[in-house]
């Protein structure tokens, strides 16, 4: 009670008002690494930044495609002779049938307007058109029989040189050694775009059309690679959310500890690091070489969506065990505690009162699991899902998941590896497609999250 | 077992308080043995002394209150903490009583001096005094050392006390049926006798302190109380 | 006492948790040595001691908490109104119902407060249809003194309310599946001293009608509450008396060492 020590008060060294040399160097450690951080994150954003223009600069060319408007005589001479208009008769007239009609078109309107050109030869004028154009002629006049004989307005897809000019890929001096185009068709172009015969519109056949032709750059679009990568997400998605889940719960709520449930998690944690491509060559010699071929399961083929599914299930398994472990980890035990406290067996408590809690976790987890296989290209290469898809859209969800098909990477990475410089165009805008569905995901993983976090 | 308290605030405290009752016993003591000598040499200023120093050993009662109060509120003493607070509350009381009955001694004093009592009488009053100031002393030195044993001891010289008075209050009455001129001495010095004898209650008040303190139980009641003699009519003599 | 014959007949029938030889080993740990004790009937009984001493381990014991622990192994016997509660025949889950369970920390499910209290009868089924759900919802939130504060807003999450509120509604959730026996795991160390004086009030209250067994650090909450003390050192059960005796007059140096603050 009578304490002195605190009397005899130590003698003040130094103000409050200074910083001393120890503080001072601790101070600018502390700026400096904050600088560090700044400047580490300036370079991540300057990247990003670099990145996305790059992206968009290089990939909107693509939603957007050169059309020529042409007024087209649908000669009854060369596609009814009959003049019966007789549908079966009218189908009999191949697609080279219509080339004549197009070409006679191309005169007119170039006598029409007034343009002047050295282009004489019929072949060559068509080359500003796509070769698709020709198709949908047919497939305009089999529709409309009623039409033959009279003067039709159209609006055909220009050639991808064409289009290439417009949008500044191709030049006259690019063309030199160009055999599909010249720098006259470009003097043509010219004066068909001030007579507004040639424009630039949105094409929604890039998001919605098939691969058509390696030849035809003009006409190729993701909407069936899509329709592909859509199915196999479906199996990942029936397939590895159940047993990943099931999985994980089994492991950390249920299973004992011992060595052997160890190894298990070492062998889970390490197949998360395994590379894609050896999933791709598992499914390629499991799925397909043993299971389609060796067993004769019919639907295990080379292509199909579903098989490429099972891979890519295989690679997203560990991804969503490992996720949704570590949710079911961060519920407090104090739940599990509480809930086997009033006698709630160890499944009640796990389904009535941990997992709800996890659910946000776990839902996170496989978004980013499935954004993963969406973007995965390595393993579906091995099983052949790359490549030209010619048919369109699958009749059935049995054809969608058995018939062949790509996926959105793999049809990127076949575009980009074609010769033809408009598909590399068409594989960055393939790029922004695969990126929007990738946020839209992420989108949705993070309103789930939202919406199932509770407090605890 | 660690003497120390974990927090040494703690220590300090109980220490303090303690420090306090062993300078309240040493006036106490001190206060006795001036009141007793007062009374045999007919001193009126030593007993005015004795009545001042009465006033130090009131305040000192009055600190060692406060100081244990404080000490229950803030450290919630428990276990031999607590029998120890609970002692020093006790002790300290007992022995502002033992003060009191000293200071009250030496009031009488200055009374007697008129009335001149018998030779002899104020010296065995001043013996049963200077018994109960050793017993005192004892039961104080037991409380500091935490010693049962000669608590103990101290709660059986009482019946010594206890004897004396006994024996005096039989002396008073011899006095008094000789000659009544000695009635007003002797009933003064009769009442001092009584106080000293309730003194001697008192430091067995505080020896039972010092065995509850170490052993945390009180020592049994049924100690042969000899002084019956007192009250018993047939024990008049004549 | 020893002259009155009967109140050794009297004690033996109020035993509601008699305790013999407990060995708790974590792994090669032996975290519990040799426990020998008997818990009355409609008593509070606290176990104190310095941390890792044994007295929460020893607790959990008693409704087979420690089961979930997968290296934790206990042996000896543990009998609840006679039956051996480690019996292979004894389903914990069952156990758990007659032994409920309070824990250190506010555990309420992130659920409403009437999901909360009605979560264990369900389970257990206690009820037959809605109306004796809300019946027993309603009286388990009165036991536990709850009732007035949230009888208007039942469907408010029980992670909403105070720390003392989500203490005592986790009371009222024990209480709920009708235990006998009630086990509180510090129930205050997480509350403040008025939500602490509430619970406490609560508990003497419970007092009537369960038989409590308390985990406290405060030695203060320990004799305000309990009527019996058992103090743990190490693993062992060094002094097990009435409460006042051992908080006055403890028999045994450690625990007079304890409890007046002097083990280091």
């Amino acid at each position: 009670m009578t304490d002195t020590s605190h009397i005899s008060r130590a003698p003040r060294t130094s103000s409050l008002l200074t910083e001393d040399a120890r503080t001072k160097k601790r101070n600018a450690a502390e700026a400096r690494f904050k600088i560090y951080g700044i400047v580490a994150i300036a370079i991540g954003l300057l990247f990003l930044l670099v990145l996305l223009t790059t992206i968009i600069s290089r990939g909107t060319g693509a939603f957007q495609q050169t059309f020529v408007t042409l007024n087209v005589e649908l000669q009854e001479s060369r596609l009814d002779k009959s003049g019966a208009r007789d549908i079966e008769q009218i189908k009999k007239v191949s697609t080279f049938g219509y080339n004549p009609l197009l070409a006679d078109a191309l005169s007119q309107s170039i006598v029409d307007n007034g343009f002047e050109t050295e282009i004489t030869k019929s072949k060559a004028l068509r080359q500003l058109l796509s070769t698709g154009a020709i198709g949908q002629l047919r497939a305009y006049v089999i529709a409309n029989p009623d039409q033959i004989g009279q003067t039709v307005e159209f609006n055909f897809m220009a050639s991808s040189r064409v289009d290439g000019y417009l949008k500044g890929r191709v030049t006259r001096e690019s063309l030199a050694r160009d055999k599909n185009l010249s720098p006259a068709h470009l003097d043509l172009v010219d004066q068909m775009l001030a007579a507004g015969m040639i424009e630039k519109r949105f094409n929604a056949d890039f998001i919605l059309g098939a691969d058509a032709s390696s030849n035809r750059p003009e006409q190729a679009g993701m909407g069936v690679s899509m329709i592909g990568s859509l199915f196999m997400m479906l199996v990942v998605l029936l397939l590895s959310v159940p047993i990943g889940v099931a999985t994980s719960i089994y492991l950390e709520e249920f299973a004992p500890k011992n060595k052997f449930t160890d190894l298990i998690e070492v062998n889970i944690s390490n197949l998360a690091a395994v590379p894609s491509i050896v999933f791709g060559i598992l499914g390629l010699a499991f799925f397909i070489q043993f299971s389609g071929g060796v067993l004769g399961i019919q639907s295990m083929k080379a292509s199909a969506p579903l098989v490429g599914g099972l891979v890519l299930t295989l690679m997203t398994l560990p991804t969503i065990i490992i996720s949704t472990r570590a949710a079911l980890k961060a519920v407090p035990p104090s739940i599990r505690d509480a809930a086997l406290g009033v006698g709630a067996s160890k499944m009640q408590a796990v389904f009535h009162h941990v997992l709800p809690l996890a659910m946000p976790g776990i839902l996170t987890g496989t978004i980013i699991g499935l954004a993963q296989a969406l973007g995965e290209t390595a393993p579906l290469l091995l099983i052949g899902m790359v490549g030209f898809i010619a048919s369109n859209y699958p009749d059935s969800i049995m054809s969608g998941l058995t018939d062949p098909n790509s996926a959105m990477p793999a049809q990127i990475f076949e575009w980009a590896k074609r010769s033809d410089p408009a598909f590399y165009e068409r594989a960055w805008g393939g790029i922004i497609i695969l990126l929007v569905f990738l946020m839209t995901m992420n989108i949705i993983a993070i309103i789930l999250r939202r919406r199932f976090e509770r407090r605890w | 077992m660690n003497d120390q308290h974990i927090l040494s605030a703690y220590d300090r405290d109980l220490e303090g308080i303690q420090s306090h009752i062993m300078k309240m016993g040493g006036l106490v003591e001190h206060s006795i043995k001036l009141a007793a000598q007062a009374l045999e040499t007919r001193d009126l200023d030593l007993a005015a002394n004795v009545r001042s120093d009465d006033k130090k050993i009131d305040a000192l009662e009055e600190q060692i209150n406060q100081e244990a109060a404080r000490l229950i509120a803030l450290r919630a003493p428990m276990g031999r903490d607590l029998r120890a607070i609970l002692s020093v509350m006790k002790i300290s009381s007992n022995l502002e009583r033992i003060g009191d009955y000293s200071k009250n001694m030496a009031k009488r004093t200055a009374v007697l001096a008129e009335a001149n009592p018998p030779n002899g009488a104020a010296k065995s009053v001043r013996r049963m005094a200077r018994e109960v100031e050793l017993m005192l002393k004892d039961a104080l030195d037991a409380y500091i050392q935490n010693d049962a044993d000669l608590a103990n001891a101290v709660i059986i010289r009482d019946e010594d006390v206890d004897q004396m008075y006994n024996s005096l209050f039989r002396n008073f009455l011899t006095y008094m049926m000789e000659d009544p001129r000695n009635i007003t001495g002797c009933m003064h010095l009769q009442f001092i006798a009584k106080n000293v004898e309730r003194m001697g209650d008192h430091v067995t008040a505080i020896a039972e302190q010092v065995i509850y303190q170490v052993t945390g139980e009180m020592p049994d009641e049924d100690r042969p109380k000899d002084n019956a003699a007192a009250y018993d009519p047939s024990a008049q003599p004549g | 006492m020893d002259d009155l014959g009967f109140t050794e007949t009297i004690l033996t029938q109020d035993t509601k948790i008699s305790a013999r030889g407990v060995q708790v080993y974590y792994g090669d740990n032996h975290a519990i040595k040799d426990v020998d004790v008997d818990i009355e009937d409609k008593t509070v009984t606290a176990f104190i001691g310095p941390s890792g001493c044994g007295k929460s381990t020893f607790l959990r014991c008693l409704n087979r908490m420690n089961d979930t622990i997968d290296i934790c192994r206990v042996e000896g016997d543990i009998h609840i109104d006679g039956e051996d509660i480690y019996d292979r025949a004894v389903d914990p889950v069952q156990l758990r119902a007659k032994v409920g369970m309070v824990f250190q920390k506010p555990n309420p499910f992130p659920k409403s407060i009437y999901d909360n209290v009605a979560y264990g009868p369900k389970i257990h089924g206690l009820a037959k249809n809605k109306a004796e759900l809300d019946e027993i919802v309603e009286k388990a939130l009165r036991r536990g003194a709850i009732w007035d504060e949230v009888k208007d807003r039942l469907d408010a999450p029980g992670t909403g309310l105070s720390g003392g509120q989500q203490q005592r509604l986790c009371i009222a959730r024990a209480v709920a599946t009708e235990p006998e026996v009630l086990l509180m795991d510090e129930p205050c160390s997480a509350l403040d001293p008025i939500a602490t004086a509430q619970v406490e009030e609560l508990m003497d209250e419970l007092r009537k009608n369960y038989s409590l067994v308390i985990v406290t650090h405060s030695m203060q909450q320990a004799a305000r509450v309990s009527q019996k003390t058992a103090f743990f050192h190490l693993g062992n059960l060094v002094e097990f008396g009435e409460t006042g005796q051992i908080f006055t007059n403890p028999q045994d140096p450690r625990t007079e060492s304890y409890i007046t603050g002097r083990i280091g």
